[in-house]
């Protein structure tokens, strides 16, 4: 009995010690004061977001006709890996396929030694065969590996995994919906995974990164994630025992930081240790779209959430 | 303490994850220390075949045949094989072990054959119809030839297909592998049955092109397009292709008028009598553009022998000044494939009027050099072949995606993804235990995580569930949203200690609140994956939707008893 005792000692000391052993949370009364006193005005930031991601996203559908890049996968092609064996000559191999249209070489290089040569083209799948010989024989590597897409059916990809966004959207906000059985709380969870996903397509945009179909799954694991924190968030506020919201939010906080920290680390370790093009891209995604969420989820959500329960209960 | 030890262990919750987990191990049956190499396939005709060994396909990877020793040498891996394989000499004896018996093969030698001018008699046996009784009988025949000389230029491959031996029963999917993917679209939308008579054919198909490690599937995509995809593991070839492509309607027409088509043909010769480079054309050419023809002989039905008896019948003999034994008949047998002309041959005039069931089909391979040029041919002969023995594609196929990994890349990849997830999984660990100061609640997570990990993997071998990248995408997912709930229920647990105003029965209620409220957005968001573009990233929506559910049902209900129990 006593050893129980003890134990649970324990715990409430050292959950008393947490607060000051957490990173965010060093000056945590401070800027906890700050957020509760201008937490309308907080919501400047992410508005800010919101119209750079569109506005980014609209010059490039006004320049490019597309809102993003999109990859062999999502619009037919060829793609070509090389494992060299000294050194491929990537001039002289542009020079032979310069009768390919739409023909990027490019060299994968760790610490300046070249790993990999990549060859893209947006050609059909009958010319590949003729393509990859004379690639053979002008780069003699000493591994290759291709990848042809149809142009229909990278271009049916596209149409369907947009689909499979939409309505993914679509059947999560009838489910977050039910949760809560509160239509504007619900909207705001909604609301906030939108905003996440156009901000990391509007990142992805200005760093150049172009769009597989492996990509617009990560899209549908940032919704999922996303909608993670948003619900702890809601749940915590709509249903919390504390008297004070901006408790409540804070309790949430403190759990949902956690959440976000630890999956971020994780993937951005595999993000820089990933040598596949694939499986770096859904990190990529994610890693972009978490961090914007830890933005939207507590400033957007928790404000936005905040001033419609002020305004509902007249606290 | 040991209170609490007897009473995590009396909660069925806790004892239904340890036994899902140990079952799992059995499935997943890990034998890390495995030597040797896996038999993948066994090229017909081969020393390997003809010695007795064969590629039957398994249900698990670890019943594979391996390959432990060879004439007394110790086989660990696949370098040691090509090691060993390299000094066999033709005519040796090579004595292969295997975890399963013992083989006795004899290396066959690579031979050449030149045709020199001399002119000899030899007898061959023909069916040939009998005017008069309308039967067909075996006849002895002398022809006069050319004399051949065979010489022999080294010693034939083995003729095994092997990789590293499988060390878990865990399928690795091409990403990892190595290996062909081709993805036909058929030019109609089929039924049923006529699909999977489409996938039987072309199964056969593969098969007599000499590749048995195939996986052949229908797909649909949410545009309702239907596909087939092809997976073979282990080769990088782009024959296959053009193999899988060609429908396979094969005619053969004198003068405009089908004497016998695909149907009438009852045997295609394989073997290495009447298969191979044609001893009469051989190889021609200068290096940079050589040409060699092959050869092979099929039989045809007596019905078809005795169409084409009547259609040479009306033909006349064109007489030949130089070689007056050399006379041929005015028109050539013309052989299309899906109406596309394969080879014209010359009729012999002594064929005339007559009933032959042999026929000789053939074709030409290219390359730079005799070598190259050889293989070509060897490699179209296999094709044609392929295709008159399993005969036509019920429809013509469209190639809409091909993709090819090296094994060499592809184990690169797999090394590569072990560490990161090795890394990934020390970064979860170091974050954890730094929030979370008791390790009596840190180290749980960890553990559940690692054992819905287990279970996870021990349910794919179940399914037979092959892994790719898309299914190391879904087990992140998976995983990310098992930690993720834990920390909610351990952050439940532990707060509103000093109020102590709830009971465990909320918390707990309110923690589940949140888990499973995102466990169905995370079903949703995955479901519509299930259908999209041929199903290619179907694998990552299956195993994000097993993984969750395993973590919902059945690992995340025993942490939760287990925080109960221990903060109790």
């Amino acid at each position: 009995m006593s050893n129980d005792d003890l134990i649970h000692h324990e715990i409430n000391v050292k959950r008393e010690e947490k607060p000051k052993k957490k990173k965010e949370e060093v000056g945590q009364n401070k800027f906890s004061k700050f957020y509760e006193a201008n937490y309308k005005k907080l919501l400047i930031i992410p508005l800010i977001l919101i119209v750079a991601s569109v506005l980014i996203l609209g010059i490039n559908f006004a320049a490019t006709g597309e809102l993003f890049h999109r990859d062999i996968t999502l619009k037919g092609g060829v793609s070509v890996t090389l494992i060299p064996q000294d050194t491929i000559d990537i001039d002289l191999l542009e020079e032979a396929l310069s009768d390919y249209p739409d023909v990027l070489v490019r060299e994968i290089k760790s610490r300046g030694i070249q790993e990999a040569v990549l060859v893209e083209a947006g050609i059909d799948i009958s010319q590949v065969d003729a393509m990859v010989s004379i690639i053979e024989q002008t780069a003699n590597p000493q591994d290759i590996s291709v990848r042809s897409i149809g142009a229909s059916l990278g271009q049916s990809f596209f149409t369907q995994a947009i689909q499979a966004i939409l309505f993914a959207f679509l059947l999560m906000s009838i489910v977050v919906f039910i949760y809560f059985r509160s239509a504007v709380p619900a909207f705001f969870v909604v609301w906030t995974a939108f905003i996440d996903m156009i901000g990391t397509l509007a990142v992805l945009v200005l760093i150049g990164e172009e769009v597989s179909s492996a990509g617009l799954a990560a899209f549908l694991l940032l919704i999922g994630y996303s909608v993670d924190t948003d619900i702890l968030l809601t749940s915590r506020v709509l249903k919390g025992k504390e008297d004070k919201i901006h408790d409540r939010i804070t309790g949430a906080f403190k759990t949902g930081i956690t959440l976000t920290a630890t999956a971020l680390a994780a993937i951005t370790i595999g993000y820089l240790m990933g040598s596949e093009g694939t499986l770096k891209q859904i990190m990529l995604v994610l890693m972009i779209g978490l961090s914007l969420d830890v933005i939207h989820t507590w400033l957007t959500n928790a404000g936005l959430l905040r001033w419609y329960m002020e305004r509902k209960y007249d606290k | 303490m040991t209170n609490k030890i007897k009473e995590i262990f009396s909660s069925w919750r806790i004892w239904l994850v340890l036994i899902c987990v140990v079952l799992s191990l059995i499935q997943i049956a890990p034998n890390l220390g495995r030597e040797g190499v896996a038999i993948r396939s066994v090229d017909t005709q081969s020393a390997a075949e003809l010695g007795g060994l064969s590629a039957s396909s398994v249900a698990k990877p670890s019943q594979r045949e391996i390959i432990t020793e060879i004439n007394g040498n110790k086989i660990s891996d696949i370098d040691d094989y090509y090691e060993i394989v390299n000094e066999i000499e033709y005519n040796d004896s090579v004595r292969i072990q295997t975890n399963r018996q013992i083989y006795q093969l004899t290396a066959i030698a690579q031979t050449n054959i030149t045709i020199l001018p001399e002119l000899e008699e030899i007898t061959v046996v023909e069916s040939i119809l009998n005017n008069d009784t309308q039967e067909f009988e075996l006849v002895n025949v002398t022809r006069l030839v050319n004399k051949t000389l065979t010489t022999i230029t080294g010693t034939q491959d083995l003729g095994l297909t092997v990789f590293n031996a499988p060390k878990t029963n865990i399928l690795l999917g091409l990403d990892f592998q190595g290996g062909t993917r081709v993805i036909l679209k058929p030019e109609v939308n089929l039924e049923d049955e006529e699909l999977e008579l489409l996938i039987q054919n072309m199964e056969d198909r593969l098969n007599v092109f000499g590749l048995s490690d195939v996986k052949i599937r229908s797909a649909n995509d949410l545009a309702g397009d239907q596909f087939v995809v092809v997976e073979i593991a282990g080769i990088n070839e782009d024959e296959i292709k053009d193999l899988l492509a060609q429908q396979g309607k094969f005619e053969a027409k004198i003068a405009e008028e089908t004497v016998f088509k695909g149907t009438d043909v009852r045997n295609v010769c394989l073997s290495g009598e009447c298969a191979g480079i044609d001893p009469y054309a051989g190889c021609q050419g200068a290096p940079g553009e050589v040409v060699c023809r092959y050869r092979f002989t099929i039989t045809l039905s007596q019905e078809a022998a005795q169409r084409q008896a009547a259609a040479t019948a009306r033909l006349s003999i064109v007489p030949n000044e130089f070689n007056p034994n050399d006379a041929r008949l005015s028109e050539p047998i013309d052989l299309f494939l899906d109406d596309e002309l394969v080879s014209s041959l010359q009729i012999g005039a002594d064929l005339k009027g007559r009933a032959i069931q042999e026929v000789s089909v053939s074709g030409s391979g290219i390359g730079i050099d005799q070598r190259t040029a050889t293989q070509d041919a060897l490699n179209d002969m296999k094709r044609m072949q392929s295709i008159l023995k399993t005969g036509s594609l019920p429809v013509k196929l469209d190639v809409v995606n091909v993709e090819n990994v090296s094994a060499f890349i592809g184990a690169e990849f797999f090394e590569n993804a072990q560490r990161v997830a090795l890394a990934s999984l020390i970064t979860v660990i170091v974050i954890l235990l730094f929030v979370y100061r008791k390790p009596v609640v840190s180290v749980p997570i960890i553990v559940t995580s690692l054992f819905e990990l287990i279970i996870l993997l021990g349910v794919a071998v179940i399914i037979k569930w092959n892994f790719d990248l898309a299914a190391i995408a879904g087990i992140i997912a998976a995983i990310g949203t098992g930690v993720n709930d834990q920390v909610i229920i351990a952050d439940e647990a532990l707060r509103g200690e000093k109020r102590q105003v709830r009971s465990w029965e909320e918390k707990s209620k309110n923690a589940f609140f949140i888990i499973i409220g995102a466990f169905l957005t995370m079903l949703v968001a995955m479901v519509p994956l299930l259908f999209a573009g041929a199903g290619l990233l179907r694998g990552f929506a299956v195993t994000t939707i097993i993984g969750i559910t395993i973590g919902v049902l059945i690992t995340r209900p025993a942490y939760a008893k287990f925080v109960q129990i221990i903060l109790k």
